[in-house]
């Protein structure tokens, strides 16, 4: 993630906090960042110089009305594109969310297991998940069969693997090398 | 006149040609004795045999006079006391007549030719003492040569005993390099193999078993195992 996206993420991160409107903005920012990923042609519009500041203006607002969103993230949209770093924008985002993370105390993890988890086994590993890292912890959950059975956590760089699967490889590793 | 009716170079002549034809025959510097040598030999040979001439016509000389003065044995007045002076008187003066041309012409004649002779005697032995002197020489090179070759046979011979040695320790090096890489590939390639199979009956060993979990695993057991996992992370944690 480029530092000037760390810019642009921390500033709106900054007056969403101010507003406590950190959710929200971040739900709208994401489904915009969704838009320009599924268009090439919007990326490709709004990059082009060839296109005036004024139409691209004109577009961009009848998209965020159309969204529905705030107008502080219409601001920030028209900042972004005045200062034409609308191809940054996917890296915003990521950089924004990680920042209200950071911000706020949360710790994202990634869990996948062979079965889906009932609700209790969910809150069991977030309650394991919050004593290691000492914050609230917000869990995606996935599936995998090819783990056999067992769960795998990801949280940030760290891999906490409980699969069969993986256990099943160390023991082969173990065996071959004997 | 005893000095010029027995001439006394003859006898010296025959030594120098025997001894110059026999040591320096089989000599290769026999052909490079100078031409002016022989030519002063066969000179000197030529001397002595006019030398010889001149001795057998003064016997036949004096033998004949008795003869010749027998055919007359009638009163001659060349018989009287005074014809016998005169005869001798005559003889004298024949004789002092032909000793006179003899002493004149033929002493520096003789004397010249026993000059050459001495000359061709000391050339001839100086030839010989040369001739000798190469052959020894030549002897003394042969024999070197001789020691020469057989010192070069002795140092090939050496040398190629040792080159054999050499060669053949080099082969016994070879050989047992060859046999220790051979040594060592069949162990590379043993353990290579022997781990082959290990992973091979290890990837089969854990295919089998996870298809055997995935068919055997139930919800009861898979909630187990996630059981364990959060004691063990929850223990990790602590």
């Amino acid at each position: 993630m480029s530092t000037l996206a760390d810019r642009y993420a921390s500033a709106l991160a900054d007056v969403a906090i101010a507003q406590n409107a950190a959710a929200q903005i971040r739900q709208e920012l994401t489904d915009f960042a969704g838009l320009l990923r599924e268009s090439a042609e919007l990326i490709a519009l709004l990059g082009t110089p060839a296109v005036p500041r004024k139409s691209k203006h004109a577009v961009l607002e009848a998209l965020v009305g159309r969204m529905g969103a705030s107008k502080t993230l219409r601001n920030f949209l028209f900042v972004v594109l005045d200062r034409e770093r609308v191809t940054l924008l996917q890296e915003i985002q990521q950089a924004f969310d990680a920042q209200l993370d950071a911000r706020q105390g949360i710790t994202r993890a990634s869990v996948t297991s062979a079965r889906e988890l009932d609700d209790g086994e969910k809150a069991q590993l977030r309650g394991v998940l919050e004593h290691i890292s000492g914050g609230r912890v917000e869990a995606q959950y996935g599936l995998d069969p090819a783990l056999i059975a067992g769960t795998v956590v990801r949280v940030g760089s760290i891999i906490y693997d409980g699969s069969v699967r993986t256990q099943l490889a160390r023991l082969r590793v173990r065996l071959a090398s004997q | 006149m005893s000095q010029l009716i027995t001439p006394p170079i003859t006898p010296p002549i025959t030594p120098p040609v025997a001894p110059l034809t026999s040591p320096v025959e089989g000599s290769p510097r026999l052909h490079a004795t100078p031409c002016c040598g022989k030519l002063r030999l066969l000179g000197a040979l030529a001397g002595a045999l006019v030398d010889r001439i001149w001795t057998g016509c003064l016997v036949l000389f004096f033998a004949a006079l008795p003869a010749l003065a027998a055919e007359d044995n009638a009163p001659d007045p060349a018989n009287t006391p005074a014809g016998t002076i005169f005869r001798w008187l005559n003889f004298v003066l024949v004789m002092g007549g032909i000793a006179y041309l003899i002493g004149k012409f033929g002493a520096p004649y003789f004397r010249g030719h026993a000059r050459s002779i001495a000359n061709a005697t000391r050339e001839a032995s100086e030839a010989r003492a040369a001739a000798e002197r190469e052959l020894r020489e030549v002897d003394e090179r042969v024999a070197a040569l001789n020691l020469t070759v057989q010192d070069l046979r002795r140092k090939a011979v050496h040398e190629s005993s040792a080159g054999a040695e050499r060669v053949r320790e080099l082969a016994r090096a070879e050989v047992e390099r060859i046999h220790a890489a051979a040594r060592a590939e069949i162990v590379a390639v043993e353990r290579a193999g022997m781990q082959e199979l290990r992973a091979i009956a290890a990837r089969v060993a854990t295919e089998r078993a996870a298809e055997l979990i995935g068919e055997r695993v139930n919800r009861e057991q898979d909630a187990e195992l996630f059981r364990t996992f959060i004691s063990e992370l929850g223990k990790s944690a602590s």
